[in-house]
């Protein structure tokens, strides 16, 4: 397909998940479906990181610190939701620019374990301090999004049906930043950061700068995916953002594949719905899980996305050999 | 009541302490000699204690008889573990991490259905309260530091003093001359991580009685085990010794006089801190940053 | 003139070990300084010295009259000072092609916000920076494998796209760590043939050399190590008779004629 055949199939995809709370009504499904879009903001912003050969195990406390951020920033500074929604970005950004300027020097598994310790900080400090996060009951009654389309007009996002348009419309804006972050240069030189570092840096990269980019951007998102669930499910508390939240985001990225965006996206897909469509087997759901991750690693390692691109490769040399047979 | 405070604090902080270093020891073997995190290691200490208590149960035998049986069932498993699995991750730390991880999600679930979801207590052994001065301390608690301190002599002397136990340490410091010495790596690495394993299922037979047993109790024994051995530092025996000791006091000490709160933290908040600024803990190498 | 490289009494410690000890000398504009010694003499420890890889305990290094020491490697590498690593020579992933344009990534990133906006400037920049890939791939004779993958390459053709890459930045000092490292006959030739003509279009360079053939076909002067120390510098044929050279590589199986 040509580059712009594909950004073509691409919008028409994106426009065709407009028509979905139309044609599909259901609340139940239209719950699993926002979580998923959920997700995928986080997992794909997480594969940014990942992209900088950083694997974190915190981002899951990005999201908390976007969901306590928004939730107070309307309770108790009175902001519009416009407004708490970027503020709550920016100030996952905001840490991510503090901690990671120390956090990033660390190389390999070392880096694993200190955003592990980070993470769980980050989560007892919200468990602990009840004045004002509400300790381990965190905060209740978070009220819907109201935003503001006109002077005097107020849209109150309520309904399965117009939350569903709010998530749709971060995560398409998510995407398309980060796609565009990944075809230009700095996608490239983020690359050559996990590629070859030193490499990287002896052709005057600065890879440092790079990598505090990214795990900013991933702090960014992460903090906007918290905010949308903090006033979604209108109710937060520290067991909403574990080290199993951020695991369950490493794994929806092994599994589906971390080579661009598409990987995350079919790693969401695929595993966000599945224990709703297993909800009879509870324990078994979570064997099925473990043993998932551990096929992935064994027989996949590419995520389902390598699978695809080997289908799509083979496709092409058949093609090939055809057309040069005498 | 300020008398007896101090020292009550000391030895429930020594009592921690040993605990702490029992995973620890385990843990840092397998990342200092085969450079993986395991974090399915709570889970083979959980294992342990199950497989204590189904023997006790089903095969109708004493304490000391199933404690054995359950360490060296969990300690051929482990051997299976990295002769199967992690072999094919020698060289790719984070992969290998991963796996482990994978494992102890696939652990925790089979155990949770093999052994349901409520808490089970192993039947006790060693019952009586010992009372040292103005001071109560319970024999079963006692038994278990004791227990603790043999299993960890008994590690020290094997690799101090036998030939395999000189190897592992060997392939620990540095791989490649290891390699050139003549130590066969590729029979080792699994013997390695068996014996790692091993501990930790001994550590959950021992510690066991003390606690409820259910599929998610080796958790924060792991961890404390993290906790211990970047503390301590990587891959070093006596740097798990000090670490835990120095974990279980602290914690001790901050739970009695501050709050509970501030001690889960301390731990975390220590790693950053040895992280950033000792990177190799106290006996370690560092390996850390670039 | 000032000399392009100007080293004064620089020493490293590792634990109890004087890996480099009060090193002096200078390198000047467009000459091919050869850098010898036994193993372990510290030929490597120096070279990551003057690329900031390490950070001397004491000492100068002047670049082009300016002190570097503590500037991070990505800057270094901009102001025209670039290495190359005998270990990782290129992204094995990707392409010949593909390296070149990631080579020249760093040298002509315009900013997080413009190449995040791709302008026209950015446009016209990666444009400007195909041709140079053309050119560096002709220079060294790589133009035909162009779509090749890195890694399938033989090592010659790599090591020659390791030297196509440093030369993506217009360096003006380059360090090349042993280059000629596991080279056949043809592929060392070629290899020479190709650093002689960097040479001729102005580069400076040192070489951190084992092999003698190269090192005495190419070099002005020569510098030698051992146990961390400089004990000779001068000329190929006052290298060959010096006797503090000959005792240090006795043992070596060295042949220095």
């Amino acid at each position: 397909m040509t580059p712009r055949g594909k950004n073509f199939a691409i919008l028409a995809l994106a426009a065709s998940l407009f028509f979905i709370p139309i044609l599909w009504p259901d609340e139940f499904y239209l719950n699993v479906i926002i979580s998923t879009y959920l997700h995928i903001i986080l997992a794909v912003s997480l594969n940014m990181v990942i992209k900088t050969g950083k694997l974190s195990i915190a981002h899951a406390a990005f999201m908390g610190i976007g969901g306590y951020t928004s939730a107070l920033a309307v309770l108790r500074l009175g902001f519009p939701y416009l407004l708490a929604l970027p503020v709550s970005g920016l100030m996952g950004a905001a840490i991510a620019l503090l901690v990671g300027r120390l956090l990033l020097k660390l190389q390999g598994v070392y880096f694993v374990l200190v955003t592990f310790a980070f993470g769980e900080v980050v989560r007892l400090f919200f468990v602990n301090l009840v004045n004002p996060f509400g300790g381990p009951t965190g905060i209740i009654n978070i009220p819907p999004p109201q935003i503001t389309v006109l002077p005097g007009m107020t849209i109150t996002i309520l309904s399965k049906a117009s939350y569903y348009y709010l998530v749709l419309a971060v995560m398409l804006i998510t995407l398309f930043v980060i796609r565009r972050i990944y075809q230009s240069s700095i996608g490239k030189a983020m690359d050559c950061t996990r590629e070859t570092e030193h490499l990287a840096e002896f052709t005057g990269i600065n890879t440092f700068q790079h990598k505090m980019f990214a795990f900013a951007a991933g702090g960014f998102f992460a903090g906007l995916a918290g905010s949308l669930f903090a006033h979604y499910y209108r109710y937060i508390s520290p067991e909403s953002f574990t080290f199993w939240e951020s695991v369950n985001l490493i794994v929806i990225n092994v599994v589906g594949g971390m080579g661009g965006i598409t990987g995350p996206i079919l790693g969401a897909i695929f595993l966000v719905p599945l224990p709703e469509f297993l909800r009879g087997f509870v324990e078994y759901q979570r064997v099925l899980y473990g043993l998932i991750l551990i096929l992935t690693l064994w027989f996949m390692p590419s995520g389902m996305l390598g699978v695809l691109n080997k289908i799509a490769e083979g496709r092409e040399a058949r093609k090939a050999r055809k057309e040069t047979r005498p | 009541m300020g008398d007896t405070l101090l020292p009550q604090v000391i030895i429930n902080g020594v009592t921690l302490g040993t605990n702490y270093i029992l995973m620890a020891l385990g843990f840092t073997m397998i990342f200092g000699v085969l450079r993986i995190v395991n974090f399915a290691h709570g889970e083979f200490y959980m294992l342990g204690a199950f497989l204590v208590l189904t023997a006790i149960v089903k095969l109708e035998i004493g304490y000391f008889l199933a404690a054995v049986i359950a360490v060296i069932s969990i300690g051929l498993l482990g051997f299976l573990a990295e002769e199967v699995i992690f072999r094919k991750f020698r060289d790719k730390e984070l992969e290998g991490m991963i796996m482990a991880l994978g494992l102890s999600i696939l652990m925790q679930n089979l155990g949770l259905v093999a052994w349901g979801p409520y808490d089970l207590s192993i039947p006790p052994v060693f019952t009586g309260v010992l009372k040292m001065g103005s001071m109560f301390y319970p024999v079963e608690r006692l038994m278990v530091v004791l227990l603790s301190f043999l299993l960890m002599a008994g590690f020290y002397l094997f690799l101090k003093r036998t030939k395999l136990g000189l190897a592992i340490q060997a392939i620990a410091l540095d791989t490649e001359i290891a390699r050139v010495q003549g130590i066969r790596i590729n029979r080792l690495y699994p013997l390695a991580f068996a014996i790692g394993t091993g501990l930790a299922a001994a550590a959950g037979a021992v510690i066991g009685p003390l606690f409820q047993l259910n599929p998610w109790m080796g958790i924060m024994p792991q961890v404390k085990a993290f906790i211990v051995v970047i503390l301590g530092g990587i891959g070093s025996i006596p740097g798990a010794f000090l670490g835990g000791l120095i974990l279980g006091v602290a914690e001790s000490f901050v739970s009695t006089y501050a709050s509970k709160a501030i001690a889960d933290m301390l731990g975390f908040i220590l790693v950053i801190g040895s992280l950033l600024f000792r990177p190799s803990g106290l006996f370690g190498h560092s390996q850390v940053t670039r | 003139m000032t000399p392009m490289l100007q080293v004064e009494g620089l020493s490293k410690r590792f634990g109890g070990l004087m890996a480099v000890n009060q090193v002096t000398f200078s390198v000047g504009q467009g000459e091919i300084l050869g850098t010898i010694g036994p193993n372990g003499a510290g030929k490597t420890t120096l070279l990551n010295l003057i690329s900031n890889l390490y950070i001397p305990h004491a000492g100068k290094i002047l670049y082009q009259g300016k002190n570097i020491i503590g500037q991070p490697p990505y800057q270094i590498a901009k102001t025209g000072l670039v290495r190359t690593f005998q270990s990782t020579v290129s992204y094995g992933e990707s392409t010949v092609w593909e390296n070149m344009m990631r080579a020249q990534l760093g040298y002509h990133f315009l900013g997080l916000g413009p190449e995040f906006l791709m302008t026209r400037a950015v446009r016209e920049g990666k444009k400007a920076q195909g041709e140079k890939a053309e050119n560096l791939l002709r220079f060294l004779g790589l133009e035909t494998l162009r779509d090749s993958q890195a890694k399938s390459l033989p090592y010659g053709y790599q090591k020659l796209l390791g030297l196509a890459i440093a030369l993506a930045g217009d360096p003006r000092l380059l360090m090349l760590d042993e280059p000629a490292a596991g080279l056949n006959h043809d592929e060392r030739l070629h290899l020479m043939s190709a650093i002689q003509k960097i040479n001729e279009n102005g580069v400076t360079m040192i070489l951190v050399e084992h092999d003698m053939k190269v090192i005495m076909g190419l070099c002005h002067r020569i510098l030698v190590l051992n146990y961390g120390q400089l004990i000779a510098m001068g000329a190929p044929a006052e290298i060959q008779r010096n006797a503090e050279v000959i005792k240090a590589y006795l043992g070596e199986d060295l042949d220095l004629a």
